[in-house]
């Protein structure tokens, strides 16, 4: 029964979010991430908003979808993206520009964000991740006596 | 959703002109250009380009591929992105043997070769 709402619950949530093109969401994952040094890295272009309850990023990470696309974190190298390309199926290239690499980019995980709680999704190589904000205290206004 | 804050935008700059606020951001997509014996391929980034906002054209021996990036929704002064890139086609393609497909942000551009630019065997008969 629980599952059930659960799944109910993502349905909802996710159509709430942005709804430009088919979003299908990434799974996001609390362990490191894999040791990239042998491979050819290129960094996404991101967009960053944030609002009161979570920040959003979003990058350009073209020829990404599910299957090929990592979102790691943990409280060590906070989060990061990667996107393992591939090459084209073509034998012979006679022009390249499209840094031929894997995408990658990681980003720090201040205290107020909750990873846990983080979405992500991707359409049309437009890599989408939400962070949620935890609840922190509201400021409190201190009195000051004049005397 | 409102979101408040930009914390950082790459991908959309903001304008620094008041009045260019309304324009877009013309962007050169990069692309990778492939050939084997049946075609050119001409592979270009377009991410987040929906369907209906790209254009690829053959005019005579020019192509153009053209495609917008709508700014995030909620962002007033962030700008949306044209995409477009126009290529030099040599004669050996043949024009009706040109098709493209959008797939996971990136378009790819398949130019056909005409039969006549194709290899070709000869066989050598013995006289």
């Amino acid at each position: 029964m629980e599952n059930f709402i659960e799944r109910i619950r993502n349905a909802f949530r996710r159509t709430a979010d942005r709804v430009t093109g088919q979003h299908v969401p990434v799974h996001v994952e609390r362990a490191p991430l894999e040791d990239l040094e042998n491979r050819r890295l290129s960094v996404p272009l991101v967009d960053i908003f944030d609002n009161d309850k979570e920040v959003m990023i979003i990058a350009d990470t073209p020829g990404a979808f599910p299957d090929n696309t990592k979102l790691h974190w943990d409280d060590q190298t906070g989060l990061s993206l990667y996107v393992q390309r591939g090459d084209e199926p073509h034998e012979e290239w006679l022009w390249g520009e499209r840094l031929a690499g894997d995408w990658y980019r990681a980003f720090s995980l201040p205290d107020y964000l909750d990873a846990n709680e983080a979405r992500a999704a991707v359409s049309s190589g437009v890599l989408t991740i939400q962070i949620p904000k935890r609840a922190m205290p509201a400021p409190v206004s201190i009195p000051v006596t004049v005397s | 959703m409102t979101t408040e804050n930009t914390a950082l935008a790459q991908r959309h700059a903001p304008s620094l002109d008041r009045a260019e606020e309304t324009q877009v951001m013309n962007i050169t997509p990069p692309v990778d250009i492939y050939e084997n014996q049946d075609e050119i391929l001409v592979a270009a980034d377009f991410p987040g380009v929906p369907k209906d906002s790209l254009s690829v054209r053959l005019d005579r021996s020019e192509l153009v591929i053209e495609g917008t990036q709508p700014a995030p929704e909620g962002q007033a002064q962030l700008r949306p992105v044209a995409f477009s890139r126009a290529f030099r086609v040599p004669n050996t393609i043949d024009p009706d043997g040109v098709s493209a497909e959008l797939s996971q942000g990136v378009l790819r551009v398949h130019l056909a070769k005409s039969e006549a630019a194709k290899p070709k065997r000869i066989e050598v008969r013995s006289a």
